[in-house]
Formats: C-alpha cells, sequence, structure tokens
C-alpha cells in the first residue's frame, strides 16, 4: 500500500518544478537617432517600455510580446517591434527538438531547435545575487540586396538557475540568460515566477513552412 | 603472457603515462530514486578562471560528456531545477574518468525570484552616477581603467580628468578632498576593486547649503567605494628581475581611512 502511495505522488513532485513564467524587458535600446525623426524617436520610446515573457512547462516553451491586441495596430509599437526588439513568437520543443516561429504576418516557420555554438568567455560579472557567464553567438544573415553580414549576440547567463529555456530563438546555455544584447535591444530577466501546476503551451497548429523556403519567399517579396 | 596482451598493456602505458592529453570526464546525472534527469546543466569550470568554462547538458538518459585538458584542474558543477546542486574537483593530473551525480531534491519550492538589475548610469540633476560593476570586467587593476571604460570620461596622459570635455577639479573620496583634490594622485593608486559608484557632480560647492545659490564652475568625481573597501591600502611594490632581496622603488604606499581624513575646513 505505501509504495503505492508513493507512486502516485512521486510524478506530481516530479512535475511541480517545471514551469513558470519569466518576464523579460527591455532596459537599453542602443540607436544613433541621428534624422531625429519623429516616428523612431517615439518607436524607441514605445521598445524601452516593452515586456516580454518566456513561458515554460515541461520542455517546452513559448516566448512572446507582453501587448495584447489593442496595440497590435498602433504603427510605432509594430515598427519598435520590427526593428528593435522581437516581432515575432517563439515556441521551442526540447523534447522533439522542433521550434516554431510565428511571424508578424501569421506563418509558422518551423525549424530544427539545434544548441548554438554559443562560444563562451571567463568574464563574469553578479546580476544581483547571481554569478554570471559571458556568452557569445556570432551569426551571419543575408539582407534583401544578396549582401552578408555578421551580427554577435551577447548573453549573460546564470548557472545558478539552471532553467534550460531560452529567450527568443536561443537555446543551448546552460543556465537562465538574464541580460541578452541582441542588435539594439538590451533584454533583462526582471522576474521569474514557478508554477506548481503545468501551464498550458499551445503549440501552434496549421501549416508550416521551412526557415529557409519561408527566406527566399521573404525575399522575392 | 600472450601477445596480444603484451601488446594491449604496452598501448595502455602509452596512454596513461601520456602527459596533457585531452581526458573524457563522462557520467550520468540522476536523483535518488536513479531516475536520469534530462537538461540538467553540467559546467566544467577551469578553477583560475583563465580560460573559458564548458558545458554540457545532460541527454535523456541523463548522460553528460567532457574532453578535458588534464594539466589543468577543474570544477565540475551540476545543477537542476528543485534540487541541490554539485560539485566534483578534478585536480591536475586527472585520467579518464566516469563521475556519476546523484542528486537530492532541496525540499523547498521556488515561487517566485525577482532579479534586481542595477542601473548602469543615473542621472540626476547635476550628478551623474556611474555603477562601476557595469563596466569592469575585473581585470582592471587601477581606477583609471575604470574611468577610461565610462561613457565620456577620458583620462590624460598627466592624470587630468575630463567629463564630456570638461575637466574634474576636485576629486573626492567618500565626499572628502582626497589629498588636496587633485586627480592624478587618486586615478593611478586607488585600486580598481575598492570602487562601487563613481559620481560626476557639476557646478559642486564644497557646503551643501550654498549649492542651491552658488554659480560655482567646479566639477568634482566623488568615488564611492564598497562597503568592505572603505579602507585600503594602495600604491605599488615591485620586485626587480632578479629577484635578490631588494624591492625596488615603493614610490607610494598609503592607507586610506576615510575617517581619519581632515574634515573639511569652516
Amino acid at each position: 500500500m505505501r509504495t503505492l502511495l508513493l507512486l502516485v505522488v512521486f510524478p506530481v513532485i516530479c512535475a511541480a518544478q517545471n514551469s513558470g513564467k519569466i518576464t523579460y524587458s527591455i532596459s537599453d535600446i542602443d540607436f544613433d537617432n541621428k534624422s531625429k525623426n519623429a516616428d523612431i524617436e517615439t518607436s524607441v520610446a514605445s521598445a524601452k517600455s516593452q515586456t516580454f515573457t518566456l513561458e515554460f512547462s515541461d520542455n517546452l516553451s513559448h516566448f512572446f510580446y507582453n501587448g495584447g491586441m489593442d496595440s497590435a495596430d498602433d504603427f510605432p509599437t509594430k515598427l519598435a517591434r520590427a526593428s528593435f526588439t522581437s516581432a515575432s513568437d517563439y515556441y521551442q520543443d526540447k523534447t522533439k527538438k522542433l521550434q516554431i516561429e510565428t511571424t508578424s504576418d501569421g506563418t509558422l516557420v518551423q525549424k530544427n531547435l539545434e544548441p548554438l555554438k554559443w562560444q563562451l568567455t571567463s568574464d563574469t560579472k553578479k546580476i544581483d545575487k547571481y554569478q554570471c557567464y559571458k556568452a557569445t553567438y556570432t551569426y551571419t544573415f543575408t539582407t534583401r540586396a544578396q549582401k552578408t553580414g555578421t551580427r554577435t549576440v551577447v548573453a549573460w547567463f546564470a548557472p545558478e538557475l539552471p532553467f534550460p529555456y531560452d529567450p527568443k530563438a536561443y537555446s543551448g546555455l546552460p543556465g537562465l540568460i538574464l541580460e541578452l544584447k541582441d542588435g539594439a535591444a538590451t533584454y533583462l530577466a526582471t522576474k521569474i515566477a514557478i508554477s506548481e501546476k503545468a501551464l498550458p503551451i499551445d503549440w501552434p497548429r496549421g501549416k508550416t513552412i521551412n526557415e529557409q523556403d519561408y527566406l527566399e519567399k521573404i525575399n522575392k517579396q | 603472457m600472450p601477445s596480444c596482451v603484451r601488446f594491449f598493456l604496452f598501448v595502455m602505458l602509452f596512454t596513461t603515462s601520456s602527459g596533457s592529453l585531452a581526458q573524457t570526464v563522462a557520467g550520468k546525472v540522476m536523483d535518488k530514486q536513479a531516475k536520469p534527469l534530462d537538461f540538467a546543466n553540467v559546467m566544467a569550470i577551469e578553477t583560475t578562471g583563465s580560460t573559458p568554462p564548458m558545458f554540457s547538458t545532460t541527454s535523456a538518459d541523463g548522460k553528460y560528456t567532457f574532453e578535458l585538458d588534464n594539466t589543468k584542474s577543474y570544477e565540475i558543477r551540476v545543477s537542476y531545477i528543485g534540487f541541490i546542486g554539485q560539485t566534483h574537483l578534478l585536480e591536475a593530473g586527472f585520467q579518464s574518468m566516469s563521475h556519476n551525480f546523484v542528486l537530492e531534491s532541496s525540499g523547498e519550492l521556488l515561487d517566485e525570484i525577482v532579479i534586481a538589475h542595477a542601473k548602469p548610469v543615473d542621472v540626476r540633476k547635476d550628478t551623474i552616477t556611474f555603477n562601476v560593476a557595469s563596466f569592469a570586467n575585473g581585470t582592471e587593476l587601477k581606477m583609471k581603467e575604470i574611468l577610461e571604460k565610462l561613457p565620456g570620461v577620458e583620462v590624460g596622459k598627466n592624470g587630468t580628468v575630463t567629463v564630456n570635455g570638461k575637466t574634474v577639479t576636485q576629486l573626492l573620496v567618500e565626499g572628502n578632498l582626497f589629498f588636496g583634490g587633485g586627480s592624478k594622485l587618486a586615478v593611478e593608486n586607488i585600486p580598481a576593486d575598492a570602487l562601487d559608484k563613481i559620481e560626476i557632480i557639476d557646478h559642486f560647492s564644497q557646503d551643501g547649503f550654498m549649492k542651491q545659490v552658488s554659480d560655482s564652475e567646479e566639477l568634482a568625481l566623488n568615488v564611492k567605494l564598497k562597503e568592505d573597501k572603505k579602507d585600503f591600502v594602495f600604491g605599488d611594490v615591485r620586485t626587480n628581475e632578479k629577484n635578490d632581496g631588494f624591492v625596488v622603488g615603493c614610490p607610494f604606499q598609503a592607507v586610506l581611512d576615510p575617517e581619519c581624513q581632515s574634515p573639511p575646513l569652516f
């Protein structure tokens, strides 16, 4: 009888600490608005006030903008998300090793989720009471004009917070990213709420397109 | 002895005695019920911190693996949410090995963690405050190297400090003039790791009460020290290369204790 009871209780304890929500705020937009364009000015301000959530539950995660529907038509917010922060939502499945990006036009872009080739450095700093290590990731991209460029992303992660989930389309660091410099935007993890119940994550359903085809489609437009 | 065994021993001799070959350190991470923990974080941190750490994430069956240089020592650290982390020390000279980690549940249920990020720069009226930790990477020795990393701050060859092109005229430590307020002595001697915050105060006046009415042209730089570094020994001790017992060039040694500094004159 006792073993039976244990068997019933045990899976509950296991699942208990595996879901939650991490809030990311934008602390800085590193953009020199030389032209003093008023639209850009307001979108920089909008970007700075944006927050994002990384929701996770049992090896699934969902990264999304905390805006709600009402602000979807607001032009400076859209511009800010497209040019400075994140215009897409990202779903990741750690067990199936899949990622789906839902772009602003509603397309579901699917790709294999591989741990990225982060370059760890020996630079460390303390964020709050957590010892963080600096990691960089450099990738190449092709612009619409068929030019290639490289961009480096800088992440400060805390091994003491071993959540295996990452913001945006990143993956593979041994600890939660507390600070992320991605393009012009600096994201800071400000709050981690851990829930005892599994959170339902609605994996997007519908027709998906792979990343290669999507980039080709975009470039044709 | 059959020749194949002899050959095997011969090979063993070479593989085990070879000096700095990369060694494989692998194992499993599991809980007390021997259930493998997947996506556990395993880090190999070189103990001197001079080479970047390496990491491995456990597979579905809880396995991790590292290729490590055995001329160095490492700490293998394992962490998993809801479990107590563990560290295994590898002393230099280790051989390829297997080490399993059996983690114990931390018993405590985490609820909410709020992470406070220090603001790198804070501008208030005439004062700009730089939070040193946001700019330093830990390799700086003297205050000068920190100042050079702050935006808009420059240090001249003769130790003069300029902020956005304007020269600092008063140098204070914890609000008191530092040896007469000259900046050269301070920037070249105050150890970088003692600094907590740097304040740049425009239109500075020693008398707080007069500040509202005076139109001072003074630009002050106030150094705020870390709580545990409030009194420090500074200056350099250098030995010559031969190290034949002489301590050469000890140009300046002083102990700073804010309480012993002369109070401002009235």
